[in-house]
Parts: structure tokens; C-alpha cells; sequence
């Protein structure tokens, strides 16, 4: 490695520092090399040691864990075992992070300009006067306006999109030549997300930055970078150029997370990658993904993979890997392409099992003061009216604020409307859930999109399950302990899980939980809210087959909230595309995407369909 | 922020008429009525009926506070029956004493507890901060009338340093007042820091914890600076609330250690009031502090408000 790389990492590794035992890894004998101008996306599960690695290029590692061997050097500079000050010294100045959720990382207290202030006097030489000028260019490099008005703010008085703009401008300050970014654009909109994509994309060619970016969202990925380095278990196991990579993965795990990325113009489902990774784990003498692993042999379970050189710019750690280009097996068709052959354009059914009518909802009631004023609080949700039939599945679509969840929440009596109808197979749904009859609430059933808020930690699987069974179906003893049993095999969770509490499992399992639960009051309607955001992708194709699966055997609809396209259009037969509260544009699944009439709908499209074209 | 302040003083006022509406109530319920307290127990029948015709010629319950509060209003608390002065004339020179005992007290509790709280936290779980909570944890559960005799004992029977008690009349000067101060001070102020040592030090581990203390760090901006600019701004919002609710304490409550001391302050006032069941004074003294409670609170709030940019100013 020459000494011009503005990053170098060589034999990595870090682990718990427990005095005593065996030597637990995060991280194991990474390697790569970085030049200005380049940028290498980092990709692998949640768990996986990408944060690992983004800290220990900060030299901030964390309490508990310390770096056990290897280097990093920073435009040929030794990093690892200087002291505070000179990390403080470099930090800003020639290696610098973007946040992954801005909103948290800027001081409450501080103006933004107090923020740029800081940054510039610790990181240039250049005089307070000068100061001034330099921020407002930032501010205005990444395409805010009114750079003026920008710096007097507060953190909390800009926008999620603002403030991760300003957390880039802020890296930026003291001239860095090597840019981290931690999942940038996760907390983002679409829309937003693609705009500061550009911006980066342009910025690190304009400065000729070196570019690490880390995300488990291989969309992203594909369209930032240079090279691509897929991170298993704390173990870099293949590192090729990106068109390469994503076109040609040769490790069986590279391959499993691609496959399991929802794409717009795949005619397929996306596929489950099995399993969850490891925790820290020994030095131990196999390959860590050999558990998961469908081409796993007796080699691969004694073994330890070493990293081997396929060309001078593809690594790979592997003993069985696939054949070039090996990655095109038969995937099931998505169900959403099936129906759509078989029947052409799926027509709003005569049935509905549910009709929402000229729904209008707001948080806030009149106050006293609106009454005075003669002013009525504005709505979230206006003029919304769909239906949806037995069996079907109806993707609300549309971005944070568009009134999705609270539609949701609304047709599950926790937030009254204030004008429009529900009805129910036939019948009125009252407002309020606790004037809906039993029959009701148990036929309309929701699930929450994070299983860590939803489930009760104290509450065992089966305690979670048995709920709903004795409430609303009246079971017990034998009966109700067959019935829990066959729930947990219904969304494919093994018998032993249900003596397990929520902590015991992992996100996606977690999940299925939910399902569970809401699948034992024999639901008609699901009501899901976004409910595969908070996963990792490999997982998210496993829950959005399940669903799927379950939808066929026992007939259920389901009301799916999305800001995915790419996840929608896997799942669902119609779409209803919100925006600002209002629906713009509705209809069958196939032909929204194939013709967009909305020019909002058609952005949205655009938008997902963007990674895409990276892969061919 | 107009707008607030109003909200906020409007609140107040409210809480203090709540206040002394209970207790004009409470006082009335009590049994044994106005007459029979203050004449004592060899009053004539005649001398108590006499006392009784008269106030009841005084209207009922309800027209007689609403009199009360008007000449509140306007400083005019009634007169104590048994000290047979104006209960404004006894309240003034004590609460003016106790106002200056309250704030030597914080003048040397509030810097100490900001200090050592802040410290505590930065060394978290050294030496510092294991010690520093286990004194405040003895500040905190040993009776204030024992560490109050203990300081006596120590500074000024063992040591003879400071006089144990004071043997000042209330209306004296300051100049007579400070140098008899320092004993009943330093144990209000003990008890005071350990409360606040405490809540500072977790405000500011709290903060030290954050993402954005966590991010300046990681651009690179020296500790010092990190803890100066970005941790105590932010640690000492919410530590504003809980000095406020410990000086109105120091202030109105605390009663046994002025009585300790024998300082002629509200508290002993209030003790004497209590047993000689003079109720126009315990009536007095309970408005007092009652508006002294909102008003530090309302001063608190009000200081929060204006520090703190989250409240001041409005979303865009």
C-alpha cells in the first residue's frame, strides 16, 4: 500500500477487552485501501460491525472494546495508539463523520452558525471575519437558501432534510480528505434521500474526498460507490468494484443480501436470507456464514476461509464460491405479477369488506381560542376514501407526514375521525374502539412497525399470543395450548420459541411474533404499519413472503403502509399514493407503476426506481 | 414568550387563591373555633359569646374571605389576637431575616452543588464520584434537627468558633444579623447541596451521554470546550427547575432548624403561631409562603423559558 492512500486499514481487528478468557472479535483482520476521489460503500446485516469500523477510523472505539491488532493510517499516518490530542487534532480536520440522525447530533443550546463557528476556528486558520463568509458558503454549497437565515437558527427550527444537510456542511468545515458517512439518508424521505445523494455524490468529486459508506440499505449503496465491501461477522468476505459486486457476487452472503433487496423492475419476489449473524465470536477456525450457508460443506465447518485475490480488484473469502454471473436462480414470481397476467387489471371488487368514506382526521381538537377566531385546526388526512376486499392487499403509500399511520390509526378506533364513514362488512364502525363490538375488534387487527415497543418484554411468546385466544375466541387448556402451537408454526418460528421472551429474539422473529398475535383473534383485515421498515433487508423479504403466504391460506386483507415503493409493489394488489393528507393518484398496482399519472406518483417511482439501473 | 408569561402568572395566581381558600377552610374546620383559641381556656361564657357575636356579625364564610383577600391585597393580613399587632408588622422583619438566611444558605450550597455535581459526573464512577454521593446520601437522611445540633456541638460548644444560637431581636439590623449567621446557614446549605449535588450530577451525566456531546467529540473539538459549550448549557436547563424548588424550600420550609438555631425567622414565627393557635398569623404566615413558592417557581420558569431556545422560539 503506498503511502498516497488518503486511507489505509491493513490486518484489523477489534474485541471486547475481557482480561480473561478467549478473545472475542467485532472485527477481524479487515483490509482496504482508500484514494481521494474514491468512494467504497460498506454493506452487510444490522450486528455485522459497520459502526465497529466507522468508530475505529475516529479512534473511538467505545468503553469495552479495544483494538487488538493492525493499523490504520490517515495519509500515511499511524492512528491507532496516538494519544487524545492528536486525535482531537485530527478529527475534523482530516478525517470527519456525517451522522447517521442529524437531528441528535447538533447541540440544542447553539445556533447553527455557533455550530460552524466552532468548527471553522478549532479547523482552519482562517480569521473570525473570514469565518462568517465561509460558513454561509457551506451553508449554501448544499443548496439551502438563505444561508444567512440558516446560521441564526436553532437545530430543532430546521427540517430532518435541513439538519442532515448541515451535518454534511459541518464534516466539511475543516477540509477533511476522508469523508465516513453512517447511514446518511435512513431517516429520510425519498425524495430527500435521492436529493442529498446528488449532493454527495458531487461534493466528493468536486473535492476529490475519499468516500466510506456505510449502510445496510444496498439501493443506497449502489448508487454511491466506487468499490463495495460486504462485512459479515466482523469480517470483510468479498470486496470487488461495484458494477461487479452487484452483478457478480462470488460470496454466497453477498449473493443472499442481494437477493433479498426489493427491486421495482424484477418480475420476482425478493428472497429470505436465513438466520441471523453471529455475536462477537472467538478467533474461531470456520467461516461464520457456514450456519447460514446453503453450499456450506464439512471445509467450510473446520476451516477458516482465507481472503484470496480473484483480480487485483476483486478480494473474496470463501471456499465454495458461486460461478460468475451464477447469481439468476428461479425465483418465485411476486404474487402482484401473477395476478396481474392471470386477470389483467384487477378492478376494485363489489364487496368490500371495508369502505372509508371522505375521511377527515386532525389531532388537534377546536380550541377555545379557534372557536373565537372562527379557524379550524388543519387536518392531516382530507378527503381520503377507499375501499378494500376480503383477500386483498391495499398499499398506502407516501412519504413521513403524508397521514399513512394515522389513517391506520384512525380505522383502529384509536383516533376519531373528524368527518367521513367506516363500515365494516356491512356496518358502521364506530369512531371509537371501545364502542366497537367484540366481533369488530377482533376481526380488524394491527401491527405496529417496531416489535420492540409492540411486544411486552416481561410477557413470554406464548403469554403474548394466549391473549387475543382467551379474549377474543374464548380458548383453554388443551385447546388453547394446540392453538398457540399452531399459531407459531403458522409464521414459521420453531416450537421451542414460545417459552421465549421477546429479548431472547431477534428483530425479524420479533416481528413474526406480532403476527402471531395478531392472527390469533382470526383477523380479517391487518392493519400493517410499516412493518418491515425497522428490519434489515435480508429480513424484510422473509416477513413480506410470510405475509404473502398467509394472505393465501387464510384469506386476510391487508391495509399495508409503506413509504417503500420497491416493498408495496412486491405486496400489493392496489395502491393509494398520499400526499400531504390527500390522496393523489389510486389504482391497480401494475398500472400506477407502468403509468403514473400523478406527477408525485411518478417522483416516487423514479425515485425507487433508481438503484435499479445499477443493476444489469 | 408573552404569551407564556401570562399563561404562567395566570397559573399562579391561581394556585395561590386555591391555597389560601384551603387553608381559610381548614382553619375554620378546626375544632375549637377562633374565640376559644384565643381567649384560652379560663374565658368567660360571656367574653366568648361577646367574640362570637362579633365575627359571626362579620358575615359567612365565604364573605369573610372574600374580605380577607381584598385586604391581602392591599399588605393587610388582619391582626394577631395574641400578639396583638398587625399581622403584616410580625411578618415583615422575619421574613426579611429568613430572605437573608435563605440566601447566604444557596450563596453557599447552589455554586458548591453546581461544582461538585458537574464533577461528579465528569468522573464518573472514580473515587470523586463514589464518594461525593454517599456524603450527600448522609446530608440527606440524617434529621436535620441532629446535623443541626451536631454543627452546634462541633463549631460551637467544641470549638467555640461560631455562637450556637442567636440571641438577636427580629428587628435587627443586618449588621447584627450576619455575623450569627453562619452556623444555621451552613446547615441549610448542607442539606440544600446534597439535593442538588444530586440532580446536577445526573442533568449533566444525562447530556454527557447525548449524541451531540457524543458528535463534538467526534469532530474533533477538545474536551474542554465540549464540556464548557456543549454539556453544561444543556445540564443546567433543567438543574434551573431544582434550584428554584430548593431555595423556596430553603426559604419556607425548614422549620426545626430555625427553631434549632433560635434564628427569628418564618420558621419560629410559625411555631409560635402554631401553639398559641393565633390563626390570623397562621393564616398569614401559610399566604406568605405560599406566594413565595409560586413566585420562585414563576421566576424559574420564566428563567427556563428564556434560556432555553427549544421553548423560545418557534418551529419553522
Amino acid at each position: 500500500m503506498s503511502a498516497a492512500c488518503a486511507l489505509s486499514v491493513s490486518s484489523l481487528s477489534v474485541r471486547l477487552s475481557r482480561p480473561d478468557g478467549e478473545p472475542r472479535f467485532i472485527l477481524r483482520d479487515i483490509g482496504f485501501a482508500l484514494d481521494r476521489g474514491e468512494t467504497l460503500g460498506i454493506v452487510g446485516e444490522s450486528g455485522c460491525g459497520k459502526s465497529t469500523l466507522l468508530a475505529a477510523m475516529l479512534g473511538s472505539i467505545g468503553k469495552g472494546l479495544q483494538i487488538g491488532t493492525g493499523s490504520i493510517r490517515l495519509d500515511g499516518r499511524e492512528i491507532v495508539g496516538i494519544d487524545r490530542q492528536q486525535l482531537e487534532h485530527l478529527r475534523g480536520r482530516q478525517i470527519a463523520l456525517v451522522p447517521q440522525n442529524a437531528a441528535q447530533t447538533l447541540t440544542p443550546s447553539l445556533t447553527i452558525g455557533r455550530h460552524f463557528e466552532e468548527q471553522l476556528a478549532l479547523k482552519t486558520d482562517l480569521p473570525a471575519a473570514a469565518r462568517r463568509e465561509r460558513a454561509a458558503e457551506l451553508v449554501a454549497t448544499m443548496r439551502l437558501p438563505d444561508p444567512a437565515a440558516v446560521l441564526a437558527r436553532y437545530p430543532h427550527q430546521l427540517s430532518g432534510g435541513q439538519q442532515q444537510r448541515i451535518g454534511i456542511a459541518l464534516a466539511l468545515a475543516g477540509q477533511p480528505s476522508v469523508l465516513l458517512l453512517d447511514e446518511p439518508t435512513t431517516a429520510l424521505d425519498v425524495t430527500t434521500k435521492l436529493a442529498i445523494l446528488d449532493l454527495l455524490r458531487e461534493i466528493g468529486a468536486q473535492e476529490k474526498l475519499a468516500m466510506i459508506y456505510v449502510s445496510h440499505d444496498i439501493g443506497v449503496i449502489a448508487c454511491m460507490s466506487d468499490r463495495i465491501g460486504v462485512v459479515y461477522a466482523g469480517e470483510l468476505v468479498e470486496e470487488a468494484q461495484a458494477l461487479v459486486l452487484l452483478n457478480s457476487p462470488r460470496h454466497p452472503y453477498a449473493a443472499g443480501l442481494l437477493a433479498s433487496v426489493p427491486r421495482m423492475e424484477a418480475q420476482t419476489m425478493p428472497e429470505a436470507l436465513p438466520g441471523t449473524p453471529p455475536g462477537p465470536r472467538p478467533a474461531s477456525a470456520y467461516c461464520a456464514f457456514s450456519p447460514r450457508c446453503a453450499r456450506a460443506t464439512g471445509l467450510c465447518r473446520t476451516q477458516w476461509p482465507a481472503q484470496t485475490q480473484l483480480t487485483p480488484e476483486h478480494r473474496l473469502a470463501c471456499h465454495h464460491p458461486l460461478e460468475p454471473f451464477g447469481l439468476r436462480p428461479d425465483r418465485p414470481a411476486s404474487i402482484a405479477t401473477i395476478r396481474q397476467t392471470a386477470n389483467g387489471a384487477i378492478q376494485a371488487p363489489d364487496i368490500p369488506l371495508i369502505t372509508v368514506e371522505s375521511l377527515e382526521i386532525a389531532y388537534r381538537k377546536r380550541s377555545l381560542a379557534d372557536f373565537t377566531r372562527g379557524r379550524t385546526p388543519q387536518a392531516t388526512v382530507s378527503d381520503v376514501s377507499f375501499t378494500v376486499a376480503p383477500g386483498e392487499v391495499l398499499g398506502l403509500i407516501g412519504e413521513s407526514g403524508s397521514g399513512k399511520s394515522t389513517i391506520l390509526r384512525s380505522i383502529a378506533g384509536l383516533l376519531a375521525p373528524r368527518h367521513g364513514e367506516m363500515r365494516f362488512a356491512g356496518q358502521v364502525l364506530a369512531d371509537n374502539v371501545a364502542c366497537r363490538s367484540p366481533d369488530q375488534r377482533g376481526r380488524i387487527q394491527m401491527i405496529y412497525q417496531n416489535p420492540d415497543d409492540s411486544l411486552n418484554p416481561r410477557q413470554s411468546v406464548r403469554q403474548i399470543i394466549q391473549r387475543p385466544l382467551i379474549w377474543f375466541r374464548g380458548l383453554k387448556g388443551a385447546e388453547l395450548d394446540a392453538e398457540v402451537k399452531a399459531l407459531v408454526d403458522t409464521v414459521r418460528l420453531p416450537a421451542r420459541h414460545a417459552e421465549r421472551r421477546p429479548g431472547e429474539l431477534s428483530g425479524g422473529e420479533k416481528q413474526r411474533v406480532a403476527i402471531a398475535r395478531a392472527l390469533a383473534a382470526r383477523p380479517s383485515l391487518l392493519l400493517c404499519d410499516e412493518i418491515t421498515s425497522a428490519l434489515d433487508v435480508s429480513v424484510q423479504a422473509a416477513i413480506l413472503g410470510l405475509l404473502d403466504e398467509l394472505r393465501r391460506e387464510t384469506n386476510v386483507a391487508m391495509l399495508f403502509v409503506s413509504h417503500d415503493m420497491a416493498v408495496i409493489r412486491h405486496i400489493a394488489d392496489r395502491i393509494v399514493i398520499l400526499q400531504a393528507g390527500r390522496i393523489c393518484e389510486a389504482g391497480a398496482t401494475g398500472t400506477i407503476m407502468a403509468h403514473p399519472s400523478h406527477p408525485y406518483s411518478a417522483s416516487l417511482i423514479a425515485a425507487a426506481c433508481g438503484y435499479d439501473a445499477y443493476f444489469r | 414568550m408573552l404569551g407564556f408569561a401570562l399563561r404562567r402568572v395566570t397559573v399562579g395566581l391561581a394556585t395561590l387563591v386555591a391555597v389560601t381558600l384551603l387553608m381559610f377552610l381548614s382553619v375554620s374546620a378546626l375544632p375549637g373555633d377562633q374565640c376559644s383559641a384565643s381567649l384560652g381556656r379560663t374565658a368567660t361564657e360571656g367574653a366568648l359569646a361577646r367574640c362570637r357575636q362579633e365575627i359571626s356579625g362579620q358575615g359567612n364564610i365565604a364573605v369573610r374571605y372574600v374580605r380577607w383577600t381584598a385586604s391581602a391585597m392591599t399588605g393587610d393580613l388582619g391582626t394577631s389576637h395574641v400578639r396583638k399587632e398587625p399581622v403584616a408588622a410580625a411578618l415583615a422583619p422575619r421574613l426579611f431575616n429568613t430572605f437573608v438566611l435563605a440566601s447566604v444558605a444557596a450563596g453557599i450550597a447552589f455554586p458548591l452543588a453546581i461544582v461538585l455535581g458537574v464533577l461528579a459526573a465528569l468522573r464518573r464512577d472514580q473515587a470523586v464520584d463514589i464518594g461525593l454521593p454517599t456524603l450527600t446520601l448522609i446530608g440527606m437522611t440524617v434529621p436535620e434537627f441532629v446535623s443541626a445540633t451536631m454543627l452546634v456541638l462541633v463549631f460551637s460548644i467544641w470549638l467555640g468558633w461560631l455562637p450556637g444560637i442567636s440571641m438577636i431581636p427580629p428587628d435587627a439590623p443586618i449588621s447584627r444579623i450576619l455575623p450569627v449567621i453562619a452556623t444555621p446557614a451552613l446547615a441549610l446549605a448542607f442539606i440544600s447541596m446534597a439535593h442538588t449535588m444530586r440532580m446536577v450530577r445526573s442533568c449533566t451525566i444525562d447530556v454527557l451521554e447525548s449524541c451531540y456531546v457524543h458528535m463534538a467529540r467526534l469532530r474533533g473539538v477538545p474536551e474542554r470546550l465540549v464540556v464548557w459549550r456543549h454539556v453544561l448549557p444543556n445540564a443546567m436547563l433543567p438543574a434551573i427547575g431544582i434550584i428554584a424548588l430548593q431555595f423556596a424550600t430553603l426559604l419556607a420550609g425548614v422549620v426545626v432548624i430555625k427553631v434549632v438555631f433560635n434564628y427569628p425567622g418564618l420558621g419560629r414565627l410559625t411555631m409560635d403561631a402554631i401553639s398559641n393557635r393565633d390563626l390570623p398569623l397562621v393564616l398569614g404566615i401559610a399566604a406568605t409562603l405560599a406566594a413565595i413558592y409560586v413566585a420562585v417557581t414563576l421566576v424559574a420558569d420564566l428563567l427556563m423559558f428564556a434560556l432555553n431556545p427549544r421553548l423560545r422560539t418557534v418551529r419553522s
